[in-house]
């Protein structure tokens, strides 16, 4: 088990002494998951509020399919998006196979059913008299809406965070879409995958603990955020 | 001619679901600055007329007038801002003290001064600005939570002011900053409150008029008993009503043998000891449990349990002199069978 070790001290001087390679998969982790958050969060918030505070035909529908694709498999979504995006899918155009934007649009599609659930669970789960005081204190509709989505801005956040931690820890989409190209498309996960199956548990160690990191720093800012409010 | 009242119900009616509860009131005015309390047992109606009263509810048949305006549903937005109501269980959004009271005036656009008079009528609940205003939602008492919930809606110097049952759960120096608050601000104001509550001796002190309302419907004015079957036949064509003790209440046959009896508190006499009069057929042995002055009558209200029940006797309070009532006192209540009316 000697490797282990060792490749642990190496992974630590590979992460101090800023290994360009290292902190190339980092920098395309983080760009990623900040496109694929961005977009999950402005496409699902909206549609989960809409989902959770509305009553319209088909909603239990869209709440069922939004519910079952929370467990969707990552090489499921690499798959189709790889049928849209490649040369001689209908997208094929936007050339976005093996780039960044790619990556993040087919993680998008896997992140917003996360968004979507945990924002429309949070907004039916509010206090029912929330919407009955709006109403006594004078509230009109646009304002009851607003005043609703901020009620239920804690879970909004986990709703992030939880999406967040799918979206940087999956490996599939990544190496299906990105196709792990050096110094381009290669993130964290698919590094490890690669580095491991070489043997070389250092990069493989370095980078496992930058993910850890990462996860435990947006946790520990929405704990902060939980205990502030 | 004279102005319209602020409330006038005219036939009304409402039900919850095909054959649930219903509650009607053929005719009902309420004047501004009217201070109504409403009483009654739990499922009675008091909620659903103050929801009514709130525009929270639409009644499926008659109307309700404001100002003299019929008022269809929900959605007069002038109107629903003139009244606001206090529900039994308030919620508070999860913000501030301060943005909590200001959400009103925040959403009706006022900027100027929202710090004062939020300091104001926080004042007015008895929960100083300085200690209270940057307190988070979940630092609050029940009872620090209710007054903050009145205060948000104070600050709005609503015309109509309607709380639900402000003082159920909570300490008593709340109960009593909350009546000193309304009396207050309807002073001021000339607020018109209704208020629906168990505690008629809190009630008692803070309105000036009490309606009874049960089964659905107003039956009196807030002194009266009511005395629930099961009733048996009795003596001399009379029924019966068995107390703990053995003890009976005897009425004339009533309709059904679950109806309900009403008895006006005026109508009950205290006999200091077993007086035979023939002419009154209960004179029941009890202990005086409380008593109290009515603020707005010069009446004393005075509760006599007779074996699980309580039986009030409204007398003036040169009888109850008279006879030295005293809590823990044994005394004699005296009824008619004829006093009593079916429900």
């Amino acid at each position: 088990m000697d490797y282990l070790g060792s490749g642990f001290l190496r992974a630590l001087v590979l992460l101090f002494s800023g290994d360009p390679e290292t902190y190339s998969a980092v920098i395309t982790t983080l760009e990623i998951s900040t496109l694929s958050i961005a977009a999950s969060l402005v496409i699902g918030i909206p549609g989960g509020f809409i989902l959770g505070y509305f009553e319209f035909p088909g909603k239990r529908q869209i709440r069922t399919i939004s519910d079952t694709l929370l467990a969707l498999p990552t090489v499921v979504v690499g798959l189709f998006v790889y049928a849209f995006i490649s040369r001689r899918g209908p997208l094929g155009d936007f050339g976005l196979l093996f780039t960044i934007p790619g990556v993040a649009l087919a993680q998008t599609l896997l992140v917003l059913p996360i968004v979507v659930s945990l924002t429309a669970t949070a907004v039916e789960s509010l206090d029912r008299r929330l919407r009955l005081t709006l109403i006594t204190l004078g509230a009109n509709a646009r304002q009851i809406a607003l005043q609703t989505i901020l009620e239920a801005r804690f879970a909004v956040l986990t709703a992030a965070v939880t999406a967040d931690g799918r979206g940087i820890s999956e490996v599939g989409i990544s190496m299906m879409i990105g196709g792990n190209i050096k110094w381009h498309t290669r993130t964290i996960t698919t590094a490890v995958a690669l580095e491991t199956g070489k043997g070389e548990f250092a990069m493989g160690i370095a980078l496992g603990i930058v993910l850890l990191s990462l996860a435990l720093v947006v946790n520990a800012i929405l704990v902060t955020l939980r205990r502030k409010r | 001619m004279t102005a319209a009242p602020l409330y006038r119900l005219s036939n009304l009616m409402f039900r919850y679901g095909e054959d649930g509860f219903a509650l009607s009131i053929p005719e009902m005015d309420i004047e501004a600055g009217a201070s109504i309390g409403l009483v009654g047992p739990n499922g009675g109606g008091k909620s659903t007329l103050l929801k009514l009263l709130a525009f929270l509810e639409t009644p499926q048949e008659g109307a309700i007038f404001f100002q003299g305006r019929k008022v269809s549903g929900a959605g007069d937005p002038s109107v629903m801002r003139s009244v606001t109501i206090l529900l039994q269980e308030p919620y508070l959004l999860q913000a501030t003290v301060f943005e909590n009271v200001a959400y009103g005036l925040r959403i009706r656009g006022e900027r100027e001064g929202v710090r004062e008079k939020v300091a104001d009528v926080l004042e007015r609940v008895g929960l100083p600005y300085g200690e209270f205003g940057h307190r988070k939602w979940h630092h609050l008492s029940g009872g620090e939570a209710q007054r903050v919930a009145l205060a948000s809606r104070l600050i709005l110097k609503p015309l109509a002011l309607l709380l639900d049952e402000p003082t159920a759960s909570v300490d008593p120096y709340s109960a009593y900053r909350i009546r000193k608050a309304i009396v207050d601000v309807r002073k001021t104001f000339k607020t018109t409150l209704l208020v629906a509550s168990h505690d008629q001796e809190w009630l008692n002190g803070s309105v000036d008029r009490i309606y009874k309302v049960h089964d659905g419907k107003i039956i009196g004015s807030g002194d009266e008993n009511l005395l629930p079957g099961p009733w048996e036949p009795g003596p001399d064509s009379l029924w019966k009503k068995v107390l703990e003790g053995g003890r009976i209440i005897v009425a004339p046959p009533p309709p059904h043998r679950e109806s309900t009896a009403l008895l006006r508190g005026t109508d009950v006499d205290l006999y200091v000891s077993e007086w035979q009069e023939k002419t009154i057929e209960n004179i029941i042995p009890g202990v005086i449990t409380g008593m109290y002055m009515e603020s707005f009558k010069n009446y004393l209200n005075i509760y006599v349990d007779i074996g699980g029940i309580s039986i009030l006797s409204v007398m003036a309070p040169e009888r109850a002199d008279h006879l030295r009532v005293l809590p823990g006192k044994k005394i004699w209540v005296a009824f008619p069978a004829s006093a009593l009316r079916w429900l």
